[in-house]
């Protein structure tokens, strides 16, 4: 009997499923439709919550994310220092994981209209078979100071290992590279 | 500004360095035939400022250095250059009775102290920043010279840094024989680009050649706020966050070789900078922040301050550096440059190891200067009419 046309040949189906699942997941975002973003020109990124199992991940990360929101040109980042200086001096426990006080107390000491915080969810390389590959996960927040309100959040996977690392045993791209797309990526979401 | 510190009287102080290298250039024999530690000019040039004070050498490179042996060498080699040297027990001597313990950069304490008991119009910071004996074994020394009037200025920079297997050649003859060969080549190598410096036939500093693939990949540039025509610049120390000791001290080198290497631009000797945090109480432990700038502005008039973050400083088995800079107006209190930039030598390189980087130092050099070339030509362009 002759296959029907529309039936992929399953050299096809293992492709595509192999280009499904090695792709990078642009992730969710949620975005406050009161808000008006163009208002909010200094912001703040606090420290980010690292679980991965890379030590320093959470500060290359927000390192990253800092330099390139601010190459944008859109929003004036202060400097990590600042942030650290005011942590300390407002003694915020868990700058990481802000409470509504902390919020309104951090965006009158630093005069910034947002802060930004951030989880790093998965850092570092994965394997699959001879291949191995770069991949991060991260979520971010924008939290309005007026308020303590979370107005925009996003989430971003990038890297992993590609049909091409597959087959031929390659090493992927570099993390420093898997993390500015993903970074990338989030700053798409933020200013689409 | 600090008017001392400006370009004119660097200019001023290195050309009397220079005639001061000329009048004691026939004075070699007397000078080498001199105890060490009282080594100089013959009493009758000591009127023309002849003298370098060398101070003890400073170890960077995270591992245990013999620093006595090469200080002898160093001190030894200048002397055989013809340079009128204070060192040894003189220069150890001053420093124990004005209780100075950091010799890694200039204050203005040590500078008086250097031109008034030693009788030095210059003073030579070492700092070895390589001795690797995993993998290839390597070594690496940077060096300054730094001039001893009230307000310190740097005169010549240069740094030396190799492996053994650098340069194979024909039948592996350009293969070094251990780490004191690379000491000596090292020695030898500075020395003369010191002489050079001096005698007007070579640069006051030293850089590495251009290259595309070292800039940073993610950046932000700004201009400063009030442009001057000689923005003073003071380079703050970077905060390391690797594992290897001292690595912020290193990549901070780095950055004040390549901007002293502008003309246009005034950098602050590192020891000043370092006397004024220490005085004014500064701890940096999260970075550079406004009341950083204030100070630096309030201080010593700085117009920028750069500063960052060293995340990665490995040298085996391929060289990795990865480092955050940031650059902040110290009378707007503005970001005015932020990269992250991220390398390894073995990047670009596919046939027999050609274009491999060998040394962290060699490294630190490709990916600072294009930072700073990118700095520079942003400041220009908010100066220029």
């Amino acid at each position: 009997m002759r296959p029907n046309r529309h039936t992929p040949s399953p050299p096809a189906v293992a492709l595509l499923a192999s280009l499904a699942a090695c792709a990078g997941s642009s992730g969710a975002r949620y975005q406050d439709a009161n808000m008006d973003f163009a208002a909010v020109r200094n912001v703040a990124v606090m420290p980010f919550q690292n679980l991965s199992r890379e030590t320093a991940a959470g500060e290359r990360v927000r390192d990253v994310f800092s330099t390139m929101l601010m190459a944008t040109g859109a929003m004036y980042v202060t400097p990590t220092g600042e942030v650290q200086r005011a942590i300390a001096k407002g003694q915020i426990q868990t700058p990481t994981a802000l409470g509504t006080e902390d919020v309104v107390k951090l965006g009158q000491m630093l005069k910034v209209d947002a802060l930004i915080t951030g989880v790093v969810r998965e850092y570092g390389e994965v394997r699959a078979g001879q291949a191995s590959g770069s991949v991060v996960a991260l979520s971010v927040q924008m939290v309005e100071t007026a308020t303590g309100r979370v107005v925009w959040s996003a989430a971003s996977t990038k890297g992993g290992v590609g049909l091409g690392d597959r087959l031929l045993g390659a090493s992927g791209t570099p993390m420093n590279q898997v993390t500015e797309a993903a970074v990338d990526d989030l700053l798409n979401k933020l200013f689409k | 500004m600090t008017s001392s510190t400006s370009f004119s009287s660097r200019r001023a102080a290195l050309a009397l360095a220079a005639l001061a290298l000329t009048a004691c250039a026939g004075a070699k024999a007397a000078a080498a035939a001199a105890p060490a530690g009282a080594a100089g000019a013959p009493e009758g040039r000591r009127g023309l400022a002849t003298r370098i004070a060398l101070l003890p050498l400073v170890n960077l490179s995270g591992q245990t250095v013999s620093l006595k042996e090469l200080q002898e060498g160093l001190e030894a080699e200048l002397l055989t250059r013809g340079l009128a040297v204070a060192g040894g027990g003189a220069v150890d001597e001053m420093l124990a009775r004005h209780r100075l313990r950091y010799t890694g950069g200039v204050d203005a304490v040590m500078a008086r102290a250097a031109r008034e008991e030693l009788g030095a119009d210059a003073l030579l910071v070492a700092a070895v920043t390589l001795y690797g004996r995993e993998g290839s074994h390597g070594f690496g020394m940077s060096m300054r010279l730094v001039s001893s009037q009230d307000a310190p200025a740097i005169l010549w920079m240069d740094e030396a840094a190799r492996t053994v297997d650098d340069t194979p050649g024909l039948f592996d003859l350009g293969i070094a024989s251990g780490i004191p060969e690379l000491m000596r080549e090292a020695t030898v190598r500075l020395t003369g680009s010191l002489v050079a410096a001096l005698s007007g036939s070579g640069p006051a500093f030293s850089t590495c050649p251009a290259s595309g693939r070292h800039a940073p990949r993610v950046r932000y540039r700004g201009a400063p706020s009030t442009p001057a025509a000689h923005p003073a610049v003071a380079v703050l120390p970077f905060v390391n966050q690797t594992g290897r000791l001292d690595a912020g001290d290193i990549v901070g080198l780095e950055f004040i070789r390549e901007l002293a290497r502008h003309r246009e631009i005034r950098v602050y000797e590192p020891g000043v900078v370092r006397s004024e945090l220490l005085r004014n109480r500064v701890v940096m432990e999260g970075g550079v922040s406004h009341e950083t700038a204030r100070i630096a502005l309030g201080a010593f008039e700085a117009d920028v301050i750069v500063a960052g973050y060293v995340r990665t400083h490995e040298e085996s088995p391929v060289p990795r550096l990865e480092f955050t800079v940031l650059a902040l107006d110290t009378r707007t209190n503005k970001v005015v440059w932020t990269s992250t930039s991220y390398n390894r030598g073995d990047e670009g390189v596919f046939f027999f190891g050609a274009g491999r980087v060998s040394t962290s130092t060699e490294l630190a050099c490709l990916m600072v200067r294009p930072v700073v070339d990118g700095m520079i030509a942003a400041w220009r362009a908010r100066s220029s009419p």
